[in-house]
């Protein structure tokens, strides 16, 4: 069952949103707010649950939506966020990127279509949100598992650098035997001192002993020796 | 009394003749005294009777002990020094006693003369004298004996005292013809010794020059650390005399603008802005000024008080200390990533204000390492300010690095509740 968060002020709005849910998922539980209210944030620390957030920007009040997903974030990486606007797309590419927000959708701009395609996709991917957590003396590292990439061993620093999307590159003092159970199970040991995220392999090479990425990345760190893990 | 005059008149010319030497070739400050001249006679007279009495192995003692005493009397110099020259006098000597004898033995196979009487015997003195005279005179001497002591400038003087030992113990067995064995077993203890004396040497120096390096390292610690608080207190003034100005009025806004322009000839943006908003919005728009079009940046600033009425003022600077620092350095590192993204915003939670700075970055980060002293992301003599910034625990600073966005927070608790 998934759990929809709606925050809009306009009560129009959030039954014509409660009709479109109906359309797409059945098992549900869908709960409504205006605004900013005790229960809400309530609502928001709970994280034990998987939800969707649907957030009007424009509440009418000083709390706008992008406040309300900045408390989201604060506690819960995993949860999709959906903005709903009326203006244009300002800033858009930031707020996405910042608050990990998975779309945002113009009121008066096809909005019913893909509002549902929107939906049905989160209900597909099943909430792949979980994160690789690292905290270290001053700083706590979040990356979600599916952004990284792989895990290599720097043997002149003697440390873990961990590959990710968008040019992410952090070093850890861990090695790959404490790292492992640190993951979940699309993390597999390809070579003596990698680890890489199968799902994110487009093609191996046990031959020449190199994997190619997504991304289009070619790593030359690929042992038949884990070749059982890796073809699992 | 003829013959012991004679004598005397030998080793007075014999003396004088190696002291004249010695006072030539050497360098530095020479003196002559009384003092200097009554040991010259002295010792003259008593070389004299060891000569006349034929008391050989005395007569090389009296070289080794006599001369040093006479040579330090007419020039005073370090012992490396004297012993050097003692061994090159004396070597010019022996040359110079090589050749009368030479000498003295070809006109005795010519002519026949009688060489063992008192006058011969004397003869060959008198002549070293001469030469020893001439050797003083000649410049090239001069010049040679200096080039020898540039060479050995770098042998230690424990290498002196060896040959001087040794020339020493040749010279006694020579003339005593004392059994080798002896004179090797002699060798061999005083080599021990010195040996010894050497290895002293060598702990010592190490010793010293360990107390030596440690002070060295500790001055040097002592200077890198002052250099640091340095850089540090000089970020913070200008970070508080911002503080300030952040608050002030026009007239006190241009007397710190010349103020932190002297402190930071990089920060002169303000001229630039008619007007500058007051409070933190100043600062960030001060900050951001220069890079408008460099950034894809946010401002969300949710806090419609005066923050300086909420916090004391200690709290209030140390709050735009940190942010001015936070500011800094996410900026640098937004406009040399590829998306260039830098969010700010400044909330009211409860009892805190919280300000947020998100930003890209591109360079690869030693999660372990960030915050700590020696540590940063943009090179050499880098990172103090993360450093500082954790240091000072007034107001809470905090690091996160969420999918590839640097989250910088600062929280500082309120003074009173906001109504």
């Amino acid at each position: 069952m998934v759990k929809f968060v709606v925050v809009d002020d306009s009560r129009e709005d959030t039954r014509h949103i409660f009709d479109l849910l109906d359309e797409v998922v059945s098992d549900k539980k869908v709960v409504a707010f205006q605004k900013l209210t005790p229960e809400l944030k309530k609502e928001i620390m709970n994280v034990s649950e998987h939800k969707v957030y649907i957030l009007d920007i424009e509440l009418g009040n000083k709390v706008s939506g992008i406040n309300i997903a900045k408390l989201i974030r604060d506690v819960d990486w995993e949860s999709e966020i959906i903005f709903i606007t009326n203006h244009e797309r300002m800033f858009e590419s930031v707020h996405r990127s910042i608050y990990e927000v998975f779309d945002f959708i113009e009121k008066f701009h096809d909005f019913d279509k893909r509002f549902k395609k929107d939906i049905g996709e989160i209900i597909k991917r099943n909430f792949d949100n979980k994160m690789f957590v690292y905290k270290a003396n001053n700083v706590e590292l979040n990356v979600y598992y599916k952004n990284i990439l792989y895990i290599f061993r720097d043997t002149e620093d003697r440390k873990l650098i961990i590959i990710a999307d968008g040019n992410g590159k952090y070093s850890v003092a861990l090695n790959i035997k404490d790292i492992l159970p640190m993951l979940d199970g699309r993390f597999v040991q390809c070579y003596r001192s990698c680890i890489v995220n199968k799902t994110r392999i487009q093609e191996k090479n046990y031959k020449e002993g190199y994997f190619t990425l997504d991304t289009g990345e070619k790593v030359y760190m690929l042992s038949k020796k884990f070749r059982s893990d890796l073809d699992d | 009394m003829i013959d012991m005059l004679i004598t005397f008149i030998a080793c007075f010319a014999s003396t004088f003749g190696i002291a004249y030497l010695y006072y030539k070739l050497s360098d530095g400050k020479k003196k002559i005294n009384l003092k200097t001249f009554i040991v010259y006679v002295l010792g003259s007279i008593f070389m004299s009777l060891l000569m006349y009495y034929e008391i050989p192995i005395v007569g090389a003692v009296s070289y080794f002990v006599y001369f040093p005493i006479l040579f330090y009397l007419v020039n005073p110099m370090p012992i490396k020094k004297l012993i050097f020259y003692l061994c090159v006098v004396w070597i010019y000597g022996f040359l110079a006693d090589l050749i009368c004898m030479v000498g003295l033995s070809l006109i005795y196979n010519c002519f026949h003369f009688e060489v063992y009487s008192l006058m011969f015997t004397v003869t060959p003195t008198i002549l070293v004298f001469v030469i020893l005279i001439i050797l003083s005179k000649l410049k090239w001497v001069r010049k040679l004996t200096n080039f020898i002591y540039s060479l050995t400038k770098k042998i230690d003087y424990v290498f002196y005292i060896i040959i001087f030992f040794t020339l020493f113990g040749l010279i006694l067995s020579l003339l005593a013809s004392i059994n080798v064995k002896n004179f090797l077993l002699v060798l061999v203890i005083v080599l021990t010794i010195l040996v010894l004396i050497l290895l002293m040497k060598i702990t010592f120096s190490e010793f010293e020059n360990d107390i030596f390096l440690n002070t060295l390292k500790a001055n040097n610690d002592f200077y890198i650390k002052m250099d640091e608080e340095n850089r540090i207190f000089k970020h913070n003034l200008v970070a508080r005399l911002m503080s300030i100005k952040s608050v002030s009025n026009k007239k006190s806004i241009a007397l710190i603008d010349d103020l932190i322009f002297k402190f930071n000839k990089n920060v002169d943006t303000s001229n630039s802005l008619k007007e500058i908003p007051y409070g933190l919005n100043g600062i960030i728009y001060e900050k951001l000024y220069e890079h408008l079009n460099d950034l894809n940046f946010k401002v969300f600033n949710n806090i419609d008080y005066d923050i300086f009425s909420y916090l004391t003022p200690k709290r209030y600077n140390v709050l735009v200390e940190k942010l001015m620092l936070v500011l800094d350095n996410s900026i640098e590192s937004a406009i040399g990533s590829l998306e260039k993204v830098l969010v700010i915003s400044i909330n009211d939670v409860e009892n805190f204000i919280e300000i947020e700075v998100k930003n890209t970055f591109a360079n690869e980060i030693d999660i372990d390492n960030l915050g700590n002293k020696s540590y940063s992301t943009k090179g050499n003599k880098r990172g103090l300010g993360l450093f500082s910034n954790f240091r000072n625990k007034e107001v809470a600073f905090s690091i996160k690095i969420i999918n590839n966005y640097f989250v910088s927070k600062i929280v500082a608790k309120k003074n009173k509740n906001v109504d």
